[in-house]
């Protein structure tokens, strides 16, 4: 029997974390996959040490983005902005365990585009 | 008519490197699977005719050109099309339309000419006449769709008024829609306004007649209809080759070059500049002599056939909205929205199940705008395709939807 995805995604992706926007947030991100026409929007509040202290993301897309959306913003509380632009796409897409194509890995690394791109 | 016995002409049917059994083919408006046939001729061509066309002085040269030059004729008969010459030899579909708008509307279009499109076009037939009116500060109008995904026909003579070119697609690659072309270049031409068809998902489905159409430019593609990548057709109407300057420059399209100037051959080879893709065209060919061995009329009744099931057992499915008109009036193709469900999940699921089907905005991203959708799910047939297959993607579809719907509380 073929299951759709797996459950950590599935789970994620019915239930994600931090999901709607911040009022004022202290900075925001975005990035779309032109291909598919998925986007996400990432707003987060820094403490003093310009740590990421609160996340909020909205957005539209496959189950692998949004999915990989909330792992993401559960991933990049604590860390400074630089911090999180250094980190690797496998980083994040290894915690979805899932087999991805090269298509799909698009989808997976969307949130991550979203902030190394404007940084 | 029984279409399954040409399944075994296509070897990728059998042999395709997926690792995936069954394998179902529903991607064919995207690009077709060939014949063997087809890849025979190409093999045929490198084995007894290669040679430069036009230009060596020896026997396989005399074979080269021959060989060349008969499916030009081929091809003008299939799409009964006035004669050999008004049939150029273009890369694909997009290449034609490039080269309609770089030859003949860059020359003849002034600031503050409109050209209209419409809303279903394909990218290939919106963004090159961006780039033109860019550059020419020329308006671009587009006709719209109504409800059913159809042009909005009431009173569509009026969309003409002030118009100095009309583009448009013969039948949607989303939609699946068969615009009534005939009637809207009759039109047309009542005011002038010269049309060019995009006829890329129409050639390989429906029989297509250009004494009764009447176009001043038709583009479509061998690879959408069982022939190889890498070549494409454009027919141009007697009369308008002589409004065009070349598209591209260089060897074989001229016939004097002095130091400051050239004269050019006629069309069409005036517009064939440097080798062609020689092995392509004997392949584009056989895949035609393919086609009217089957039939058109008998591949249209086939696919008609099978996207009327598709769309019969789809409309069934309350999750399920099928974008775009009823079977009468549409081709090979259905695409639709489940909802809850991304189009690209969809097409991963499927795929674990090995069928092949198309995920995205299909090049039409205006088109999804005016859909409000992101992105549809699409399946496209041909004549390998069968009801069995159709069945098996309704029953494959149902049982994710039931995976889908599924609660993951559980552990």
């Amino acid at each position: 029997m073929v299951t759709p995805y797996n459950l950590i995604v599935m789970k994620h992706y019915r239930h994600p974390a931090h999901k709607g926007r911040l009022k004022k947030p202290d900075a925001t991100f975005s990035g779309a996959n032109y291909s598919c026409g998925d986007s996400l929007t990432f707003t987060v509040k820094l403490d003093r040490q310009k740590r990421v202290s609160e996340v909020g993301w909205d957005g539209t897309g496959c189950a692998i983005s949004q999915a990989s959306a909330s792992i993401f913003s559960d991933l990049i509380i604590g860390k400074t902005l630089a911090q999180i632009q250094k980190m690797r796409s496998d980083t994040l897409v290894n915690k979805l365990k899932l087999p991805l194509s090269p298509m799909r890995r698009k989808c997976a690394v969307l949130p991550l585009y979203a902030i190394t791109k404007e940084g | 008519m029984n279409f399954t016995r040409y399944r075994k002409d296509f070897p990728i049917l059998t042999k395709a490197k997926t690792g995936r059994k069954p394998f179902v083919y529903l991607d064919s408006a995207a690009t077709s699977q060939k014949p063997a046939a087809v890849i025979r001729a190409e093999q045929d061509w490198y084995e007894q005719k290669n040679a430069n066309p036009h230009r060596g002085t020896y026997a396989l040269a005399d074979v080269a050109t021959g060989a060349y030059e008969r499916v030009r004729t081929t091809v003008a008969k299939f799409i009964h099309a006035s004669s050999p010459e008004t049939i150029v030899f273009t890369r694909g579909t997009t290449e034609g339309i490039n080269l309609v708008v770089q030859a003949w509307a860059k020359k003849n279009l002034r600031r503050g000419d409109t050209v209209l499109l419409t809303e279903m076009e394909h990218h290939a037939n919106i963004v090159p006449w961006q780039l033109l009116a860019q550059e020419k500060g020329l308006t671009l109008k587009y006709w719209p769709i109504d409800r059913q995904g159809k042009l909005a026909l009431k009173n569509f003579p009026a969309l003409l008024r002030g118009v100095r070119f009309l583009s448009l697609v013969h039948v949607s690659n989303v939609l699946g829609t068969i615009n009534p072309v005939e009637k809207i270049v009759r039109a047309a031409h009542r005011r002038n306004i010269p049309v060019l068809i995009d006829a890329a998902q129409s050639v390989p489905h429906l029989p297509v007649n250009l004494k009764a159409i009447d176009p001043d430019f038709f583009a479509f593609s061998s690879h959408k209809m069982l022939g190889p990548t890498g070549v494409g057709v454009l027919y141009i109407k007697k009369g308008r080759d002589l409004e065009m300057t070349p598209y591209q420059a260089g060897g074989d399209m001229i016939e004097e070059v002095h130091w400051t100037h050239s004269t050019f051959k006629p069309a069409p080879w005036k517009f064939e500049a440097g080798t062609q893709a020689l092995a392509q065209v004997a392949g584009l060919g056989a895949a035609i002599e393919y086609l009217e061995k089957i039939g058109i009329k008998n591949i249209r009744r086939h696919e008609q056939s099978l996207v009327a099931h598709a769309y019969r057992r789809l409309s069934r499915l309350p999750q399920v909205r099928i974008c775009g008109p009823d079977p009468r009036f549409r081709s090979g193709a259905i695409s639709f929205q489940v909802t809850n469900m991304h189009p690209h999940d969809l097409a991963t699921l499927f795929d674990n199940y090995g069928i092949c089907v198309r995920a995205g905005h299909h090049c039409a991203q205006l088109l999804h705008r005016k859909l409000k959708l992101p992105a549809t799910t699409r399946i496209s047939v041909s004549v390998y395709n069968t009801k069995k297959e159709i069945d098996y993607f309704i029953s494959t579809l149902k049982a994710i939807l039931r995976q889908w719907s599924r609660p993951t509380t559980s552990s």
